[in-house]
């Protein structure tokens, strides 16, 4: 099997095995969903974006080097703003380039 | 019906906003990648097109140039992705009735996405199921967009790009 067959290979596996993963819900759950399916579906968005932002912040060390002051600037700030004035693209927009800079140039 | 249509489609293009900065930059940065070992910009859409998952995709930038397994490269995406069983999951009872858009709505079903058709608080005007379709629209082909232009500029183009990795989980 020569290199571009293999690559060929390499990019099918990954694709047919992501649309697996995506679409095995909708075919297990085909007729009528279990309850506890739908309570998960309820309660699942925010257990993920709870562990996302854990995830986000797990390899922050806030004993060394920058000591986490940019990710919790940044973060106060997105909390903030949000609350202020509601608007989703603002707060990640402001975020992001605010995280950006203290980054780059502050820290 | 027309008037609706655009209103929702306008709708959806402003939603997708904060995506569309996120995937270009990194969606050239796989580009960017993918090209450093001697992959075309084919290889760009083409993965971004049927794989579309950030992640990913990146991961499989190593698998390729390690010519990896294929065993290890389905065991590999199984780990990586196996997150997006539990967007499914929350998008069981949301999803219905989306006609033929359906395929392409779980298809399409990425991190970002999912966090956008999670708990939308949609004007009237806007028809929801259409928002789900065209949201997740625009923002695949933001990601294409960026895995393209990022491989033909290869390794001409760079810049601190530090601060932003934090999307690519």
């Amino acid at each position: 099997m020569n290199n571009f067959t293999h690559s060929v290979l390499i990019v099918a596996v990954v694709a047919l095995v992501t649309i697996g993963i995506r679409f095995l819900p909708f075919v297990l759950f085909r007729k009528d969903t279990p309850k506890i399916i739908l309570y998960m579906g309820k309660v699942l968005p925010y257990a993920i974006m709870s562990m996302l932002v854990v995830y986000t912040l797990k390899n922050v060390s806030f004993i060394d080097g920058s000591h986490g002051i940019p990710e919790v600037i940044a973060i106060t700030l997105v909390v903030l703003l949000h609350k202020w004035k509601h608007n989703t693209l603002l707060s990640i927009l402001v975020g992001t380039l605010a995280y950006m800079l203290l980054v780059q140039i502050i820290f | 019906m027309n008037r609706f249509n655009n209103m929702t489609i306008k709708y959806s293009f402003k939603a997708s906003i904060p995506i569309m900065a996120g995937y270009i930059v990194l969606g050239m940065g796989f580009g960017i990648l993918l090209e450093s070992k001697g992959y075309g910009w084919w290889w760009a859409f083409l993965m971004s097109l049927f794989i579309y998952a950030g992640s990913m995709q990146y991961v499989a930038i190593d698998l390729l140039a390690g010519g990896a397994s294929l065993i290890s490269t389905a065991l590999m995406t199984l780990l990586v992705n196996i997150r997006h069983l539990f967007y499914g999951i929350t998008m069981l009872e949301e999803y219905k009735n989306t006609g033929t858009k359906k395929p392409y709505l779980i298809f399409s079903l990425t991190d970002e996405t999912f966090s956008l058709v999670c708990s939308p608080k949609l004007p009237r005007e806007v028809h929801k199921k259409d928002y789900y379709f065209y949201l997740s629209l625009f923002n695949q082909s933001y990601w294409i967009i960026g895995s393209v232009l990022g491989n033909v500029i290869g390794n001409v183009f760079s810049f601190n790009s530090a601060g932003v990795d934090f999307w690519c989980l």
